[in-house]
């Protein structure tokens, strides 16, 4: 019980990570509120771990300070904060739309300095906290036709040493949480694509595309929340301004992301994956 | 204490004091039994005595990491006593100062065969118990020294970065390599931290921490305990998707 007498809000808390995230809290002694567009998964998984639920569109700054309003009103305080919401839609940097480019900063880095900066005073005011974003390999290494998700995750880490470097001396940690390929609703959608390329099944096409990685599959979700945990609890207390690779040991070899563009066919100049494909979910 | 390691049994070298004592000693009151191997055996015997006065389970081993005779010994020990090694933390390690032009090869060869060497002369007689035992993790003791050199200390050590830049790639190489056998391979990488490593000096003096408190995030030196709590969470089941990475526990040196 590592979270106990904690209070943390969740960005994207509906589905995928950062319901695995609300769960191992909750049961690590953390009070959660949740944030996601869609009211029915924050909800229902509130109810589920005794949480609150604050639905809203991420890239609202508004919808952030309403988050942490309500989270304070609930609970009294604010002392970890997860931003995890995040979008991925196809595109290169030759043919990606204004508005997929827009629409995937606005929510995956914009939204996570919304909810971070209105949580900072209050993590002030509790004497120090941790926060947690959760990037990506994609903020180290390149996927094809992935230019804003890429740039998005990319940018995430500086956003967390920035952060780090800035409110250190408040006691307030930030870290960035890397995860490669995850069974999530967004994993999914990809996988499908690549399934729909090779005339395989969903469960074959994430076997294909952790083939390379060391460790031959890809994470539960689960796997990514108990990581969010340590970097959320004292016991990383003199860990800050970093990343945590949760990845397989993908980023320790060649293939971190090509296994998967191999696979799928890709090409230089190529756009595999339509744009307006959408990847919704968490991370 | 967050991990339950009851049933496990953790080899740990280097362990007769500093951060391999913290680690020792966190692994065992999380329910480990620990092989305690140092070169001095002095050291490793208060280690145990420490454990054991706790109610956990340790014996202790003599072991010059650089000898693959001792360390297999060491192992055969281990498994006699224990059953079975699930962990193994390649902590011991050494650091000598000395600019190039005064750097002897005796010198660069205790360093390179203690830091580097000796870890893959340990991991070689340990990762088959391991695989054995249906699998488990290494945690290689790394320092931020692999990432960078600390220019402004003022005290060359090409020999002692040189090992730790090798400590990292080791641990990526072996986790590739390992990852079949269900064993995962991290490195954690320490900033300042309190303990009598550096020969003659004091990182809680005055003058220490006025060079530190420019680098660091976090206002304080670093202490064993913060080392032994990301070591023990590298270890357990919570880092499963976790290999082939190095976690600065550094209060932020790496960040600016």
């Amino acid at each position: 019980m590592r979270l106990v007498g904690k209070v943390a809000l969740i960005s994207g808390g509906g589905s995928g990570i950062g319901a695995a995230i609300a769960r191992r809290f909750a049961a690590e002694g953390a009070k959660v509120a949740l944030t996601g567009r869609r009211p029915e998964p924050i909800q229902s998984l509130a109810e589920e771990v005794g949480g609150l639920a604050v639905p809203g569109d991420t890239s609202d700054p508004a919808h952030a300070v309403s988050a942490v309003d309500r989270t304070l009103q609930a609970f009294g305080g604010l002392d970890v904060v997860v931003a995890n919401a995040g979008v991925g839609f196809g595109g290169t940097a030759g043919d990606v739309s204004d508005d997929t480019w827009r629409a995937t900063i606005d929510i995956n880095l914009t939204g996570s300095l919304f909810l971070v900066r209105a949580a900072m005073p209050h993590l002030e005011a509790r004497g120090g906290g941790s926060i947690v974003l959760v990037s990506s390999v994609s903020g180290f290494v390149s996927s094809s036709s992935s230019a804003a998700y890429v740039a998005s995750k990319a940018a995430m880490i500086g956003l967390a040493k920035s952060i780090a470097v800035d409110f250190g001396p408040m006691d307030i940690r930030a870290n960035a949480l890397c995860p490669g390929w995850v069974h999530t609703p967004m994993g999914d959608e990809s996988m499908d694509e690549l399934a729909a390329d090779r005339g395989i099944s969903r469960g074959d096409a994430y076997r294909l595309a952790t083939a390379m990685v060391p460790l031959r599959r890809a994470a539960e979700p689960d796997e990514i929340a108990s990581c969010a945990v340590f970097l959320a609890s004292d016991e990383s207390s003199y860990v800050t301004g970093t990343t945590l690779l949760a990845d397989g040991g993908g980023m320790a070899v060649d293939v971190a992301s090509v296994a998967f563009d191999s696979l799928r066919g890709s090409s230089v100049g190529g756009s595999s994956v339509p744009e307006g494909s959408v990847w919704e979910g968490s991370s | 204490m967050s991990f339950d390691h009851s049933g496990r049994v953790a080899f740990v070298t280097g362990a007769g004091s500093g951060i391999g004592r913290a680690i020792a000693l966190r692994l065992a009151f999380e329910g480990a039994a620990v092989a305690v191997a140092d070169v001095q055996l002095g050291g490793a015997n208060q280690t145990v005595e420490a454990i054991g006065a706790a109610g956990g389970r340790a014996f202790a081993i003599e072991l010059d990491v650089r000898v693959p005779a001792q360390a297999e010994a060491a192992r055969d020990a281990a498994l006699e006593t224990f059953g079975a090694i699930h962990f193994l933390v390649n902590n011991a390690g050494l650091v000598r100062m000395s600019s190039l032009d005064d750097l002897d090869e005796d010198e660069w060869d205790l360093v390179l065969d203690t830091n580097l060497k000796g870890m893959y002369v340990v991991s070689r007689a340990i990762a088959p118990a391991i695989g054995d035992a249906g699998g488990g993790a290494v945690v290689n003791m790394s320092t931020i020294e692999s990432e960078v050199i600390v220019s402004s200390a003022g005290h060359p050590q090409v020999h002692y970065n040189a090992s730790k830049g090798g400590v990292k790639m080791l641990t990526k190489a072996l986790a590739v390599e390992l990852a079949d056998r269900g064993i995962r391979v991290n490195a954690v990488a320490p900033g300042p931290i309190a303990t009598s490593f550096i020969p003659g000096g004091d990182l809680r003096s005055a003058e220490a921490w006025a060079f530190m408190s420019t680098r660091l995030l976090i206002d304080r030196v670093g202490e064993p305990e913060d080392v032994a709590a990301a070591v023990s969470f590298l270890l357990s089941g919570d880092a499963s998707f976790i290999t082939g990475t190095q976690l600065p526990v550094d209060g932020g040196w790496l960040t600016r």
